[in-house]
C-alpha cells in the first residue's frame, strides 16, 4: 500500500528560550518487506539538521536551535511503500538483541503476576501458537481507552489496570512474550485506518527460533498487515520515541502533534 | 577567555564596588546628620533610600528613614538584594567560581572581607557603627588594590576594571541624582548647603581632591561639574568612562564574525565619554540637570546590557535569513 | 635523640618491601636505609612539617565540601619512598603494556563485532549486563579506535613476593596530580638521596598526555585544541583536574561552558564560539549528556555524544570504557590477552570467583568468611566485605546481597599486602601498600615510570583509599 504521511511537532513555551535540543524518530524504516519512498524535514526556526543510525538500524535526525524562540516546529513528509505482511529478513538474532530484548527494563518489568498472566495463555502451546495466544490474551484482558495511563505507566501497571492504550498493549504484550523466553521489540510506527483521524501506533515484532521474527499487534489482536507504517525498534518505547529534547530555560514546554496518513 | 570566566570576575568588580560606594555613602550620611535635628536628619536621610531604587521594599519594611532603618536596611536586611552583605556575598561566589583565575591574595581579601559582614556584632554596629563602615571600605579597597597587585593585566583584569568603573560611574550619577535636588532647594551661601556639599563630595571621598582644584568656587554648579566632568578624579563619571573605554580596547577585537556584536557597546560607550568630554556643566545647568542624570544612568544601564550580550552570551551566526525550506532528502 | 631505626620494626607473616624474611635489608633500599639510620626523630619530624606546609601552599588537596567554605584537606603523605629496581619495573611495563592493550581491542570489539563474545570465551550477558556498557556506542569509530587513553591499574604484591592485578580503572582514574606533586617534595627533601639513587623521572606526564591528547584530534587536526571537561568546584578531584589543566596549558571548562551547534562541539568564549577538537573529560558517562544519557544532569552538554558518534570531537577516555571497570569483567582479562594478543599474560590476575557463574557463588557464600567480596562497580573502598574482620551480622548481611544478586558481586582471597615502613606518628611501622601506575595509549604505550604508591595510614588496616584514611607515597623507580 502506497501511503503519504505528514507529522508536525510543534513546541511552545511560556517565555522565550535560547537552547533546545531535538531528536527525531520520524522517517520510515527500509525493511521488512517496507520502502521509504521519500522522506523530508523542515524546522523553523530554520535549523541545519543532523542524522545517524541508532544501534537498532532505526533513522535519527537531530539538530539544535540555540537562538532565542518561543516556538519551534519539526514537520516531516513522507512516502512509503508498506507490504501486505510484515517480511521476516533472517533467521538469525544477534547476541545484543537476543539479550537487549529479553531483558526487563522500567516499562516491561517482568513481574510475577505478569508471569503468571503469560504462562497460562502459552500454557503448553508450541512457540508460533503460544505468542498468538498471549496477544489474543493481553487484547482480552485490557480495554482500550485513552486517559486511564500516561506516557510513563508500566507493563505491570497496565495490567492490573485492565486500561490503556496502544502503547500500554504493546508493553505488556512485550513483558508476557520476555516474560516466556521469547525475545520481542517494540515497534514505533502508523497505522493507515481508512476515514479516522491518524495517530502514532505501537505493536510487537517477536522472534521465534527457526523461524525469525513475525509481527503482532495486540492492541488489534492481529498480525501486522497493510497499512501499518514501521518507523522505528526498540526495547520500549523510551528507544523510540518520536520527537525527544532538551531545553534550557526556565520555561514551561507544550508539545502538540499533529499526522496524517493519507493513501497515496 | 571563557565567556563564564569574563562575566563571572565582571561582576566580582561590580559587586565589590557596589558594596564600598553604599558603605561610603552610609559613613557619610551618618557624620553629616548627627549634628542636625531630627526633622532634618529624616530630611537628609530619605535621598539615601531613593537613590537605591528600593524605596517601595524599604517603606514596607520600616516606617520612617532614620539612621538605624537606613543602616539596617543598606547593610544587610535579608530581604534586601542590593544590601551590603548581599553585594560581598554575591561578589563572593563569583570569585569562587573563577576562584583558579583570581590570586590566591584575592581570594583571601574577599574571604575576609565576607567573614568580617558574616560575624560582626550587628547591635553594636548599629549603635556605633563609624568604625564599621571604614572596615569595609578599606577592606573593599584592599581588595582593589591586590586585584591590581597581583592578576596579570590581560583579558580577565579588563573585566574586572569594565565592571568596577561602569559601577563606580552608575553610583557616582546616582549619588548627585539623589542629593542634588536636596542640596539645590536650600538657600544658597547658607551653612546647612557648605555643609550637605561637603557631605556630597565626601560621599565620593571627593572633598580633599576638590578643594585642591584650581577653582575653589564652592557652590553646587561646580560640585556638579567635578564629580561629573572631571578626567582626573577617580571617582568622577567622565573619568570613570575613559577608563572602561580602556579596558574595551584592551579586551580587543573579535573574531571576523563577531565584530559587529562587539562594535556596539564600544560606540555607545564612546559616544557617552565623548560627549561628556566635550560637554559644559552650564548645558546641564538647574532643570536641564535632573533629565541629564536621568539619561546618563540609562545609558549606563545599556552599556552593561551591551557588553553582556557583546561578550558574555553565546553569539550564533545565523544563515542567510532568506526564509528557505530546509528540505532534508533521505 | 635517637635514629629512626633504633625503633623495634615488625615485619610479621608480610613480604616487607625494605626487609627480607632475615631482616637485612634489600640490595635497593640500602642506601635509604643508611639515609635514614643518620637521621634523627626530630629531623624527619621537621621534614614532614615542610613536606606537609609545602602541599598546603601549593594547594595540592582535596575538598571536603561543608556550609560555608570547604575544608581542604592534604592528602596524607609519607616521606619514606618506595624504591622499584629496573629488573622488577621492566616486568611490569611489559605487562600493563599487555594488559591495556588487550583491554583497548576488547572494548573496540564488543562495540563492534563482538567476536569474542560470539566465540563465547567471555559470556555475553555478563558484558551486556555491564552498567556501564554504553549500547549508544555500538558502531561508533572513535578516533584511531582508541577507547582508553589512561588507564590506571592498581597492583599489589602478595606474600609470595609476586606482583597481581587487583582491578583496572578506565574511568578517569585520578591520583596523577598526587604522583607529580610527592615527587616535587620528595626533590626538596631528599634531593641528595635522589640523585645517588637515579631515579626515574615523572614531570614528563602532563606533556606525554598532552601529545596524546592532541593526537586523536578528529579528522587528524595538527592544531588541536583540547580542553579539560570538569564537574566543578564541588567535585573532589577538583584539584587535580585545575592541576593538570595548569600543568598541560589547556582551558578547564565546565559543562554550560560548552555548546553543540552542528554537531560541533564550542566553548562559548568572549570572542565567539571557539572549536573544541578534543576534550579529555572527568565527568562520568551518565552525566556527560542530558540529550544522550541523564536528563537531569547539569554537568554535560545536550549534543555532546551526537557530535562524538559523527567524529567531530574526540574524547578521552572514550565512552562506555566503564564496562572493563567492572570487577566481573575484570576476572576475563587473562582471557582477553590470550584472544587478541595470543599470549599469556605476563601480570596476573588476583584469583576472582564471580557471582554470576553458580559454582563460584556457592563458594563464595559458602566461604564468606575468608573471602574478600566486593561489589563490582564500587570503588573507594565502598561495597566491599573483608571476611575476615566482619562480625557475624556483617556476613549475613553480605550474603543476602549476594544471593539477591550475585551478577553484582566478585570474591577474591584475602591477600596479604606486601608492607612497607611508614611513619605513623614519629615512629615506624609496617604498612601495607599497593602501587597505581598510569598507562597512556596513544599511537604508542607510555608508562610514566612510578605511578601512585597509597598507604593504609592506620595500623593493621588493609584500605587505602583516601577518603577511608588512606596516603601516598613517592614511588622510585630506578634507572638500574
Amino acid at each position: 500500500m502506497r501511503l503519504s504521511i505528514e507529522h508536525i511537532t510543534t513546541f511552545e513555551y511560556t517565555t522565550p528560550i535560547s537552547e533546545a535540543y531535538t531528536e527525531l524518530r520520524l522517517r520510515p524504516l527500509d525493511a521488512n518487506g517496507q520502502v521509504c519512498l521519500s522522506f523530508s524535514l523542515r524546522t523553523e526556526p530554520h535549523d541545519e539538521i543532523y542524522g545517524y543510525n541508532d544501534r537498532f538500524g532505526n533513522d535519527v535526525r537531530h539538530f539544535d536551535t540555540i537562538q532565542q524562540h518561543q516556538r519551534l516546529v519539526a514537520a516531516s513528509r513522507s512516502e512509503v511503500l508498506t507490504p501486505e505482511q510484515f517480511v521476516s529478513e533472517s533467521n538469525l538474532i544477534s547476541p545484543l538483541d537476543e539479550f537487549d530484548f529479553l531483558m526487563a527494563t522500567n516499562y516491561v518489568p517482568l513481574t510475577s503476576e505478569i508471569q503468571a498472566f503469560a504462562a497460562d495463555r502459552c500454557n503448553g502451546r508450541d512457540a508460533y501458537a503460544a505468542v498468538f495466544a498471549l496477544m489474543q490474551g493481553v487484547h482480552e484482558v485490557i480495554r482500550y481507552e485513552k486517559g486511564a495511563t500516561d506516557v510513563s505507566t508500566t507493563a505491570a501497571e497496565v495490567l492490573s489496570l485492565g486500561r490503556g492504550v496502544c502503547q500500554d498493549f504493546t508493553h505488556l504484550m512485550l513483558a508476557g512474550c520476555r516474560s516466556q523466553g521469547f525475545p520481542a521489540r517494540y515497534v514505533s510506527g502508523y497505522l493507515y485506518a481508512h476515514g479516522f483521524s491518524s495517530a502514532t501506533h505501537a505493536w510487537v515484532d517477536v522472534y521465534l527460533p527457526g523461524r525469525g521474527w513475525i509481527s503482532l499487534d495486540p492492541t488489534h489482536n492481529t498480525e501486522q498487515k497493510s497499512g501499518y507504517v514501521r518507523l522505528a525498534i526498540g526495547r520500549d518505547y523510551a528507544d523510540v520515541p518520536p520527537t525527544r529534547g532538551v531545553y534550557v530555560g526556565n520555561a514551561k514546554e507544550k508539545m502538540s502533534v499533529w499526522v496524517s496518513v493519507k493513501a497515496a | 577567555m571563557l565567556s563564564r570566566v569574563a562575566e563571572a570576575m565582571y561582576w566580582m568588580a561590580r559587586y565589590i564596588e557596589r558594596a564600598e560606594d553604599l558603605t561610603r555613602l552610609l559613613a557619610v550620611n551618618f557624620n553629616a546628620l548627627l549634628e542636625t535635628q531630627p526633622e532634618e536628619a529624616r530630611r537628609g536621610w530619605e535621598p539615601l533610600v531613593e537613590m537605591t531604587g528600593d524605596e517601595d521594599l524599604f517603606y514596607s519594611l520600616y516606617p520612617e528613614a532614620n539612621a538605624r532603618s537606613i543602616s539596617e536596611f543598606l547593610l544587610w536586611h535579608p530581604l534586601n538584594p542590593n544590601a551590603v552583605a548581599a553585594c560581598v556575598t554575591r561578589a563572593r561566589e563569583n570569585a569562587r567560581s573563577v576562584r583558579e583565575q583570581i590570586s590566591s591574595e584575592m581570594w583571601g581579601q574577599i574571604n575576609r572581607l565576607y567573614f568580617l559582614l558574616r560575624d560582626v556584632n550587628r547591635e553594636a554596629v548599629l549603635t556605633s557603627p563609624s568604625d564599621f563602615f571604614g572596615q569595609v571600605r578599606d577592606g573593599s579597597q584592599a581588595f582593589q588594590g591586590i586585584t591590581s597587585a597581583t592578576l596579570t593585566h590581560n583579558e580577565p583584569y579588563q573585566f574586572v576594571q569594565l565592571g568596577l568603573y561602569l559601577e563606580r560611574a552608575d553610583k557616582t550619577a546616582r549619588i548627585l541624582d539623589a542629593k542634588y535636588l536636596y542640596i539645590t532647594r536650600l538657600e544658597t551661601d547658607s551653612a546647612e548647603t557648605t555643609l550637605q556639599l561637603i557631605a556630597l563630595l565626601r560621599s565620593c571621598s571627593a572633598f580633599e581632591p576638590f578643594r585642591r582644584t584650581a577653582r575653589g568656587e564652592f557652590n553646587s554648579l561646580r560640585v556638579a561639574e567635578y564629580l561629573l566632568l572631571d578626567a582626573y578624579f577617580p571617582r568622577a563619571v567622565l573619568f570613570c568612562l575613559n577608563r572602561g573605554m580602556h579596558a574595551l580596547d584592551m579586551v580587543g577585537g573579535a573574531g571576523e564574525d563577531y565584530q559587529l556584536e562587539v562594535e556596539r557597546p564600544r560606540r555607545t560607550l564612546g559616544k557617552l565619554r565623548s560627549e561628556l568630554e566635550y560637554m559644559s556643566i552650564l548645558e546641564i545647568l538647574g532643570d536641564k540637570m535632573y533629565p541629564f542624570l536621568n539619561s546618563l544612568m540609562v545609558r549606563l544601564n545599556g552599556i552593561g546590557g551591551e557588553i553582556a550580550r557583546a561578550y558574555f552570551s553565546t553569539r550564533v551566526i545565523l544563515p542567510d535569513s532568506r526564509p528557505q525550506q530546509q528540505q532534508q532528502q533521505q | 635523640m635517637g635514629s629512626v631505626l633504633n625503633r623495634g620494626y615488625e615485619i610479621g607473616q608480610f613480604y616487607d618491601e625494605m626487609f627480607d624474611t632475615q631482616k637485612s635489608v634489600r640490595p635497593h633500599y640500602q642506601l635509604l636505609h643508611q639515609h635514614l639510620g643518620e637521621m634523627s626523630v626530630e629531623d624527619i619530624s621537621e621534614r614532614r612539617k615542610v613536606a606537609d606546609a609545602s602541599f598546603l601552599y601549593q594547594g595540592i588537596t582535596f575538598t571536603v565540601y561543608g556550609q560555608d567554605e570547604g575544608i581542604e584537606r592534604i592528602f596524607p603523605f609519607d616521606l619514606i619512598p618506595r624504591i622499584i629496581p629496573q629488573r622488577e619495573w621492566k616486568k611490569l611495563e611489559a605487562g600493563l603494556f599487555q594488559r591495556v592493550t588487550a583491554l583497548n581491542l576488547f572494548l573496540d570489539d564488543i562495540y563492534h563485532d563482538q567476536r569474542i563474545l560470539r566465540e563465547k570465551k567471555i559470556p555475553a550477558e555478563l558484558v551486556f549486563s555491564a552498567s556501564h556498557f554504553r549500547r549508544e556506542m555500538m558502531y561508533v569509530d572513535p578516533p584511531k579506535r582508541i577507547y582508553a587513553h589512561i588507564v590506571g591499574t592498581d597492583i599489589v604484591r602478595a606474600g609470595d613476593g609476586e606482583y597481581y592485578v587487583l582491578e583496572d580503572n578506565l574511568r578517569s582514574p585520578s591520583g596523577v596530580s598526587y604522583m607529580l606533586e610527592n615527587r616535587e617534595v620528595m626533590k626538596r627533601t631528599f634531593s641528595d638521596l635522589l640523585a645517588r639513587y637515579g631515579v626515574l623521572p615523572v614531570e614528563q606526564y602532563p606533556q606525554d598526555l598532552l601529545s596524546m591528547l592532541r593526537l586523536v584530534a578528529p579528522h587528524g587536526y595538527t592544531d588541536a585544541t583540547v580542553v579539560l571537561l570538569t564537574p566543578g568546584i564541588y567535585n573532589s578531584a577538583y584539584f587535580e583536574h585545575t592541576f593538570l589543566a595548569r600543568q598541560m596549558g589547556i582551558e578547564i571548562v565546565e559543562g554550560h561552558d560548552l555548546v553543540a551547534h552542528n554537531d560541533k562541539i564550542y566553548m562559548r568564549t568572549t570572542k565567539g564560539l571557539k572549536l573544541v577538537d578534543v576534550i579529555y573529560r572527568r565527568i562520568d558517562d551518565d552525566f556527560l549528556d542530558p540529550l544522550a544519557f541523564r536528563k537531569d544532569s547539569t554537568l554535560g552538554v545536550a549534543g555532546l555524544l551526537n557530535a562524538y558518534r559523527a567524529g567531530n570531537v574526540a574524547l578521552a577516555n572514550a565512552i562506555g570504557t566503564g564496562v572493563a571497570d567492572d570487577k566481573a569483567v575484570y576476572a576475563f582479562v587473562p582471557d582477553m590477552i590470550r584472544y587478541y594478543l595470543n599470549e599469556e599474560p605476563l601480570l596476573n590476575n588476583v584469583p576472582t570467583f564471580v557471582g554470576m557463574r553458580d559454582k563460584d557463588c556457592g563458594y563464595i557464600l559458602d566461604h564468606m568468611d575468608q573471602l574478600v567480596v566486593k561489589a563490582v562497580n564500587e570503588s573507594g573502598g565502598y561495597g566491599m566485605l573483608i571476611g575476615q574482620q566482619a562480625s557475624r551480622k556483617e556476613l549475613e548481611d553480605f550474603r543476602a546481597r549476594v544471593k539477591a544478586n550475585p551478577r553484582n558481586y566478585i570474591a577474591q582471597p584475602t591477600l596479604a599486602l606486601s608492607r612497607h615502613p611508614t611513619f605513623i606518628d614519629d615512629e615506624m611501622f609496617g604498612c601495607h601498600i599497593d602501587l597505581r601506575p598510569y598507562t597512556l595509549y596513544g599511537d604508542k604505550v607510555t608508562l610514566v615510570p612510578g605511578g601512585l604508591t597509597r598507604v593504609a595510614l592506620r595500623k593493621g588496616s588493609l584500605v587505602v583509599n583516601s577518603s577511608q584514611g588512606g596516603g601516598s607515597k613517592d614511588t622510585w623507580v630506578l634507572r638500574e
